[in-house]
């Protein structure tokens, strides 16, 4: 999936969140997005997926060259559009493969039959070594901030998404969970080529796992510096508030 | 489970062994249950177009789970719970009609908790309502009683829950907690960010209000089939 931001203004509640944000994700590259708490890093990634409340005030997205300024939500991620959100939320009293089936059925283009689900959710579960049992507790409730995260994966490689986006995805992860799940996306990623992702993070230890080929750092609502990977390590050794140039491929400290 | 279909205007329900029941009711009806000393039992009550007078007797150190779906139907109940008891209580309520429902909660002895659910979808145009009184009787010692109401309107229904706590003791431990509003729009996004479109996301969002706190397994799908002919 080919995604571009242009010149893309953002507001809420009339504050406005995103300046003439630009970005240009090709099919098979994988972005990383990195800053400071609270200057719009999570907007952006609900901007992607289509939250009405964020109203674009400037600028356009394209997947595939196609506006999809007035795709919904649903519609986002039925064309592969996929948020894994920093809090995933819980749903009391409706089973996990409930919701998981639901939206599986929601996403597929032929009907799918329960045998099949089941074998494939089951596959993955193991996949991410999750408690099989899992499926049939309610929703998220009582998970840790791990399980929620490895939930959150599940229904990723369920729904097989041509463009990701991770927010935060490390946080809550311990060490041995966040390995297992991004061998898990890594491997994915390895068999869906042309599946895009962006990273959104302020810190680099997810960037260790899956490895960006283009970092940015975003101040002030837009982009304030490009780089490769090396980007991200400057940023992690010299913090937010230091100003990077670029000149040529080379970023100078 | 002891599965009894009422369809007097009056049953008396006597409870002196630890077994569970399912009670269904179709027609108005008042309803007396009693639950004896030492008895934990656990009850199911399906009301269906009707209005029913529930009358709840919690003798000394009983305990009673009671779970109810009711479909365009109202409640009118009376909690008396003696020392050492516990109950905990879960209704809820669909409607397409008016319906008015009151929980009166007398604790009467020490020693005793009581939590309770009243959840509602109110469906049209129509008026939802839930009064929830808790009284604590005078000197009781270690009480706990909790009382939360929630009602959701899926289109401009007159909805109005009025919570109330009257306690005359110290030694007390009492909340209550109300909300009257419409689906909460995070977790509509949420699920509509997994391909799921705003029927079906309310759909699970209702059964996630409706049954959240109910214990329902081999009744799940009658209980499920019966809410989804309302909304779908």
């Amino acid at each position: 999936m080919n995604l571009e931001l242009e010149n893309l203004s953002v507001k809420i509640d009339d504050k406005e969140i995103l300046k003439n944000f630009n970005l240009k994700i090709k099919p098979g590259e994988i972005h990383a997005i990195m800053g400071p708490n609270g200057i719009g890093k999570s907007t952006l990634s609900k901007v992607i997926m289509g939250y009405p409340d964020y109203k674009i005030v400037a600028g356009d997205i394209k997947v595939d060259n196609k506006s999809i300024k007035d795709v919904t939500i649903t519609e986002r991620s039925r064309m592969g559009i996929f948020l894994v959100y920093q809090n995933p939320i819980s749903i009391e009293g409706v089973k996990s493969s409930e919701v998981l089936k639901s939206s599986y059925d929601s996403c597929s283009k032929t009907p799918k039959n329960l045998y099949e689900f089941i074998t494939n959710v089951e596959g993955i579960a193991h996949e991410l070594e999750m408690n099989k049992n899992m499926l049939h507790r309610d929703f998220n409730v009582g998970f840790s901030g791990g399980e929620r995260k490895k939930n959150e994966i599940l229904w990723l490689l369920l729904l097989k998404p041509k463009f990701i986006i991770l927010d935060e995805l490390d946080s809550g992860l311990d060490v041995d969970s966040l390995k297992t799940v991004t061998d898990a996306l890594n491997k994915y990623l390895k068999e869906n080529k042309e599946t895009s992702v962006l990273i959104i993070t302020h810190y680099t230890r997810i960037l260790d796992y899956i490895k960006p080929k283009y970092v940015h750092m975003v101040k002030e609502g837009h982009i304030s510096v490009s780089g490769d990977f090396s980007l991200a390590k400057l940023i992690e050794k010299y913090g937010y508030n230091q100003s990077f140039d670029i000149k040529g491929d080379k970023i100078c400290e | 489970m002891n599965k009894i279909c009422i369809e007097t205007s009056n049953y008396k329900l006597h409870i002196n062994s630890n077994e569970n029941y399912f009670l269904e009711i179709k027609k108005d009806t008042n309803l007396f249950i009693e639950v004896t000393k030492n008895i934990h039992s656990k009850i199911t009550l399906l009301i269906k177009d009707s209005h029913v007078t529930l009358n709840i007797d919690l003798k000394d150190f009983a305990s009673l789970d009671i779970q109810g779906l009711g479909v365009n139907a109202s409640i009118l109940n009376e909690n008396n719970i003696a020392k050492n008891s516990n109950l905990n209580g879960v209704f809820s309520i669909i409607s397409q009609i008016d319906s008015d429902n009151v929980v009166n909660i007398n604790v009467l002895g020490s020693n005793s908790n009581c939590k309770f659910f009243m959840n509602g979808i109110n469906v049209s145009n129509n008026k939802l309502y839930f009064t929830v009184n808790g009284k604590i009787a005078k000197d009781l010692e270690d009480i706990l009683l909790e009382e939360n109401s929630q009602i959701i309107n899926i289109e401009d229904g007159n909805s109005k829950i009025i919570p109330n706590l009257i306690v005359d003791s110290n030694s007390v431990v009492a909340n209550h907690s109300a909300f009257v509003g419409n689906f909460d729009l995070e977790l509509i996004r949420y699920l509509n960010s997994r391909g799921i479109d705003n029927k079906e996301a309310k759909r699970i969002l209702l059964t996630s209000i409706l049954f959240g706190k109910m214990e329902l397994r081999d009744l799940e799908k009658e209980f499920s089939d019966l809410v989804n002919s309302i909304i779908i």
